[in-house]
This record gives structure tokens, C-alpha cells and sequence, in this order.
């Protein structure tokens, strides 16, 4: 778990930077295994470290993409 | 109004920088609050993630449903344009659904039970949402009615050039109330999911009421009221069940045999 939430911590990080609101996918699927990851004292810090990286690939892939055009209650058409 | 940060070249929009800001201080106080009741902080890492996650997803679902119509955005999107996802944005209420969804899921991911985490959790959703409504503020969206009196704000960068009402500072200022009030109400020991209940009813009503200050783009209207009113309404029913049911099982016990 601490290995795979580290390479989709990257991978969010360089899927960003390509096309931003995918990257969110990995990050929060590696945020979730960094977290369980740090559970297993052996692999704390490597998890750590996955976790981090997701977390900064989550936010990278968001603050971009949300930008408040529109942000309304309920705009609509019905 | 300042709807964009530059750093070089690029163009950072402030609403995201506030949904971030307000993410994460909302998930850092979870933490905090979490382990000074002796849970864990990693399973509740796992249920914010879940709940962030599929809160944004919930948000930008029921956008699309209220913006496009779900079958013009299935249309668009079998036609292989996704331009309905990357475009637009968030609305408050699917977030919400989507983010108690969430929550359950990765309380079952953790292994936990969400009840435990409840009120570490609920009292940090309107803290969020405060800033993102200094998000919405700052980029010129969700603006009240036209208003001249004290306060009154202009946005001419999205074409509001008469004043009109902050609504959403009121919004934020009330957001914020509520999670102080709610940080108070935690500190005693309460039923299973009142602090959840309290926050529905609470920003159910403040909601409602907000709704008739509000002045921008089409606002949903169905039989005189809105979107957001309507679901406002659903809010405060299901906050009053707890209430309800125990007024009924009172009445019951003192009924005479």
C-alpha cells in the first residue's frame, strides 16, 4: 500500500501539470492507501511519503480546475 | 472582486485557491479534534478523502444535472465531449450528498464506524464551506440581489455593474457561526448522529432564507421556489425526524393505560 499510494502520489503530481482534474483520481486513491499504509509501523514512512505527494498531486489537480464560473446553487433550466 | 491570482504566467483562480484553503483547514481541525478523542487519524484521513472525493464529484453531478440536463450532458459526453466536466462549477448541496456518501464508504475502507467520527467531522463542513463562499465573493459569483443600501458590492468583471447584495459574505459569516456553535454543542457527550442533525437544520434554514437575497443567472425555480429551497426543505424534515420521533415516544410513554 505505501508503494502504490507513493506512485500515484507522483503520478497525480506530472498528471496535473497534463490535464489537471484527472490527476485528482490517483491523489485521492493514494491519499486512502498512504493513510492505510501508515497503520503498518514497518512502512510508515514511506507511506508518509506517498501520502504527502497525493495530497500536493490533489491539490495541484483541483485548484486549477475550479474556477467559480458558476458556482451557483442551482443554475438551471428547469 | 479578484476572481484571479497571476504567478508568472499563470492564472491561478481564487476560488480554488479558497476551496483548497478551506479543504484542508477543515480536514486538519477533523484531525485534531479526532485524536484528542483517541481515534485514529489515519482512518480518518481515508474517510475525508472519500468524502472530498466523492463530495467534488457530488457537487459537479448535480452542476451538471441543473446546468446541462442530464440527458444533453449524457448526449454530449457519449459524443466523447467532456467539456461539461472541465467547464462550470460546483453546486453546495450535491457536494453534500456525495460528501455523506463518501464518508460512509471510506468509514468501511477504515473499517470503522462513521459514528465514532461524527462529531470530529460534521462541525468542520461549514468551516469549508465559509471559504469557499470568500471564494465566491472574491470571484465575482453567486451575488445577491440588486442593493444599494450600506455594503452594497459591484462585479463589474462579470458584467454587475449595479450594487447588489454580498450574500455570500452574509453566507460565510453565517457558516462560520454555525461552526462555532457546532464546536460548542460537541463538547458534551450527544446521541449518534444529533451534531449531523443540528447542522442539517441549521444550514437548511439559514439556506432557505439566503436563497431570497439572491440575484445572479437562473436560479432553478420550481413552484416558486428554488433548487437549493427545495432541497433546504428536505434538509430541515430530516433534521426535525430525530425531534419528532422523540416527542411520539414521550407522548407514548405518558400515555395513560
Amino acid at each position: 500500500m505505501a508503494v502504490a499510494s507513493l506512485v500515484l502520489g507522483i503520478v497525480s503530481i506530472v498528471l496535473s501539470f497534463i490535464v489537471n482534474w484527472i490527476g485528482a483520481i490517483p491523489a485521492i486513491v493514494g491519499i486512502i492507501l498512504g493513510a492505510l499504509g501508515r497503520k503498518d509501523p514497518a512502512k510508515k514512512g514511506m507511506a508518509t511519503g506517498g501520502l504527502v505527494c497525493s495530497i500536493i498531486g490533489f491539490i495541484l489537480s483541483i485548484i486549477l480546475l475550479i474556477a467559480c464560473a458558476a458556482c451557483v446553487s442551482a443554475a438551471g433550466a428547469y | 472582486m479578484l476572481p484571479h491570482v497571476h504567478i508568472g504566467n499563470l492564472e491561478i483562480p481564487t476560488y480554488g485557491i479558497c476551496m483548497v484553503i478551506g479543504i484542508m483547514a477543515a480536514a486538519i481541525i477533523a484531525i485534531i479534534r479526532a485524536k484528542r478523542t483517541g481515534r485514529d487519524e489515519n482512518s480518518l484521513i481515508v474517510i475525508a478523502a472519500c468524502a472530498v472525493g466523492l463530495g467534488l464529484a457530488g457537487a459537479k453531478i448535480l452542476y451538471i444535472i441543473a446546468s446541462y440536463g442530464l440527458q444533453k450532458a449524457l448526449q454530449e459526453m457519449s459524443q466523447g465531449n467532456f467539456s461539461c466536466f472541465t467547464e462550470g462549477g460546483l453546486v453546495f448541496y450535491g457536494g453534500l450528498i456525495g460528501g455523506i456518501g463518501g464518508a460512509y464508504i471510506g468509514a468501511a475502507i477504515a473499517k470503522e464506524k462513521l459514528t465514532s467520527y461524527i462529531d470530529a467531522v460534521v462541525p468542520c463542513v461549514p468551516l469549508g464551506h465559509a471559504f469557499g463562499r470568500l471564494g465566491c465573493f472574491l470571484g465575482g459569483c453567486c451575488y445577491g440581489m440588486p442593493y444599494e443600501g450600506f455594503g452594497s458590492v459591484t462585479f463589474p468583471a462579470v458584467g454587475v455593474n449595479h450594487g447588489v447584495f454580498p450574500v455570500q459574505l452574509v453566507e460565510m459569516v453565517i457558516n462560520i457561526g454555525i461552526f462555532v456553535y457546532l464546536i460548542h454543542f460537541t463538547k458534551k457527550e450527544r446521541g449518534k448522529y444529533t451534531v449531523l442533525f443540528v447542522y442539517m437544520g441549521l444550514y437548511g434554514v439559514s439556506r432557505f432564507l439566503l436563497e431570497m437575497l439572491r440575484g445572479d443567472s437562473i436560479r432553478g425555480i420550481a413552484n416558486g421556489l428554488s433548487t437549493s429551497q427545495w432541497i433546504s426543505i428536505a434538509l430541515i424534515i430530516v433534521s426535525l425526524i430525530p425531534v419528532i420521533t422523540r416527542l411520539m415516544k414521550k407522548k407514548g410513554g405518558s400515555a395513560p393505560a
